[in-house]
């Protein structure tokens, strides 16, 4: 087991959106090396956490990630910093090819402009970043099996596989914290399962630390090391996930929702 | 990989194949042409190169101009200045007068961090009036409404007196620019701009710096139009104001809209289509036996007539059914 020092820390989260208050007080610890999910019925706030992470919302409070103050950086310094993201309801650049969303996730890690753009081939063009930058998208559409789709707009596709590409896009930047909102959505079980493969394949073999928003209960069950769970905007139970699944105020929290 | 893509690699290659020989055929071509058939193809081939630049804009990073023949203006009126009062050779001439352009560019663009669509459309407007109305004041610089006097350069102790010589500076300043623009598109400052035309927010969670990338695209848009000016300068010999008014302006947007948003092929189609359509109607009415009093309006009317039929029916531009037609008999060569 990798230690258990917080790489991510929520602190006191607060927001609201005119009378609707969607975070209370959120204290949440990420622990590095770790798979963290996030669980919680419609409307608890989990969307609204990584939103806040990603520098999208401004809340009350204090997130502190690897030493940072992430609440004085703006959102396009989040990939610098070592954090990707995917959305819940797909954000990828609908008229360019997969490739081309995927290898838009290593905007930040290559350097070339405008001149080493327009001087391609010469001796001072990025063709070599490029191809780097090339092989590496190849590979991440490989391991998520939609290898083949690769020059294909991706508005063509079905829900599943933009899923697909976005994790693909996000793994291409090279996070040390990866925040996944519902990526599973619209799959089927055996999709799941092999979803949850590469999740993990991610966590053990690239180190990245992993907080991920997931409804489906068996699969939170077999990733997670840890759970958090929202309900209204609150906290209402974290651990692992066995303990926290047996948790009274969790199954009341779940009742009445599609599953327990 | 696989099949797919090893075919969409031939076709690719069949593209660049076909572009190079048609350079080379233009290039050719263009020291047989008449007068008037010359005069035509370097007004294509300079719009072309404007074309490109608005389409990295517009097409690529998806922020509207309707400013760019004043862009062009500026870059015309700058390069007359630099060479024919200052005496700066031709060549840095040109180049600086896409700078100057491209400072102008900037300033005009900084709106574009806060507006979007239709907002964006009426800053641009407002640029094009400003700048209007400044070539209208600086007589010293462009003469006014009477127009100035370009005299076309020696360019590497070459006369360009000569219109066939000209326009090979014309083409060769084209070719550059496309084959940058193609190299842009395909490498990382093209994402971004794809990125940020896409989904913004998306775009700045990748790390794309949303203000950074637009005032690039901004500048280097309008270096294309200021570049495109000051050949357009040499070319007319005798520059109006007029060349660079707002009805320009839209031009440049229809033909990068109807060549096709945010592809090269677009930017050279729609010069295509917006310079010779009205020539082939004016063939046309001539051999129906209409007066040239009567023509003016009928042809305009068709024009416009014939834009409305594109947006309806190819709303992707001729680049997407030129596309089609190649890749359609690329195929069928290969089989
Ligand atoms: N941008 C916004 N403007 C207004 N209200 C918002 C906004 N974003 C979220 N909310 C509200 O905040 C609350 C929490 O929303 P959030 O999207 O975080 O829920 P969630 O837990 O992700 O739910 P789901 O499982 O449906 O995705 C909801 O009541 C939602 O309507
Ligand atoms: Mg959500």
């Amino acid at each position: 087991m990798s230690s258990s020092v917080p790489i991510l820390e929520l602190a006191e989260l607060s927001l609201r959106f005119g009378g609707i208050k969607a975070l209370q007080a959120v204290s949440i610890g990420v622990a590095a090396g770790r798979i963290h999910s996030i669980i919680g019925p419609n409307g608890a706030g989990k969307s609204t956490v990584l939103n806040c992470i990603s520098g999208m919302y401004r809340p009350q409070g204090a997130i502190r990630f690897d030493g940072q103050d992430l609440l004085r950086r703006r959102p396009h310094e989040r990939p610098l910093l070592g954090i990707a993201r995917t959305f819940q309801n797909i954000a990828l650049f609908r008229e360019e090819s997969v490739l081309d969303n995927v290898m838009a996730g290593g905007h930040h890690r290559l350097k070339s402009g405008i001149l080493r753009g327009a001087l391609y081939w010469t001796r001072f063009g990025c063709r070599e970043e490029e191809r780097r930058l090339r092989d590496e998208a190849v590979e991440a559409i490989e391991l998520l099996g939609i290898g083949e789709l690769g020059e294909r707009p991706v508005s063509d596709l079905p829900f599943g596989d933009q899923k697909r590409v976005e994790l693909a896009r996000a793994m291409v930047s090279r996070p040390k914290l990866l925040l996944l909102d519902e990526p599973m959505a619209g799959m089927n079980d055996s999709e799941k399962a092999e979803l949850a493969q590469v999740v993990r394949k991610l966590n053990r073999e690239k180190h990245i630390t992993v907080v991920i928003i997931e409804h489906d209960v068996g699969v939170v069950r077999r990733i997670s090391d840890t759970v958090t769970v929202l309900d209204f905007g609150k906290k209402i139970a974290e651990g692992g996930p066995e303990e926290v699944m047996k948790d009274p105020a969790v199954r009341k929290a779940y009742l009445g929702e599609e599953e327990p | 990989m696989n099949l797919e893509s090893d075919r969409y690699r031939s076709v690719k290659a069949g593209n660049r194949l076909g572009a190079v020989v048609l350079v080379l055929g233009v290039g050719i071509a263009s020291q047989f042409l008449s007068g008037s058939q010359l005069a035509l193809l370097t007004v294509i081939t300079i719009y072309a190169l404007a074309g490109m630049g608005l389409n990295l804009l517009t097409g690529n990073a998806g922020l509207i101009s309707i400013a760019h023949a004043a862009f062009m203006g500026v870059g015309a009126f700058s390069a007359a200045y630099l060479n024919v009062n200052l005496g700066v050779p031709a060549l840095p001439s040109i180049l600086l007068a896409g700078g100057i352009a491209a400072a102008v560019g900037l300033l005009f663009g900084l709106p574009s961090l806060r507006l979007k669509g239709v907002y964006l459309v009426m800053a641009s407007f407002s640029a094009q009036i400003i700048l209007f109305w400044f070539f209208e004041q600086a007589r010293w610089l462009t003469g006014g409404e009477d127009g100035r006097f370009v005299e076309r350069p020696i360019v590497l102790g070459i006369d360009l007196q000569e219109g066939s010589r000209y326009y090979l500076l014309v083409l060769a300043f084209a070719v550059l620019g496309a084959v940058a623009y193609a190299n842009l598109l395909r490498t990382r400052m093209g994402r971004a701009f794809a990125a940020v035309r896409e989904n913004p927010r998306a775009a700045e969670i990748m790390g794309v710096n949303l203000f950074r990338t637009k005032m690039t695209a901004f500048a280097v848009s309008t270096f294309y139009a200021g570049v495109a000016g000051a050949l357009m300068a040499w070319y007319l010999e005798f520059v109006a104001i007029q060349a660079f008014s707002l009805f320009i302006s839209i031009q440049l947007l229809a033909l990068v809209i109807i060549g096709g948003l945010g592809t090269l092929a677009g930017a050279v189609l729609g010069a295509l289509f917006i310079v010779l359509t009205p020539e082939l109607l004016d063939g046309l009415a001539l051999q129906l036996g209409m007066e040239t009093g009567q023509m003016a309006p009928v042809r305009q009317g068709i024009f416009g007539l014939l834009i409305v039929i594109f947006l309806l029916y190819e709303p992707h531009g001729m680049a997407r059914s030129w596309r089609r037609l190649t890749t359609y008999l690329f195929l069928k060569i290969s089989k």
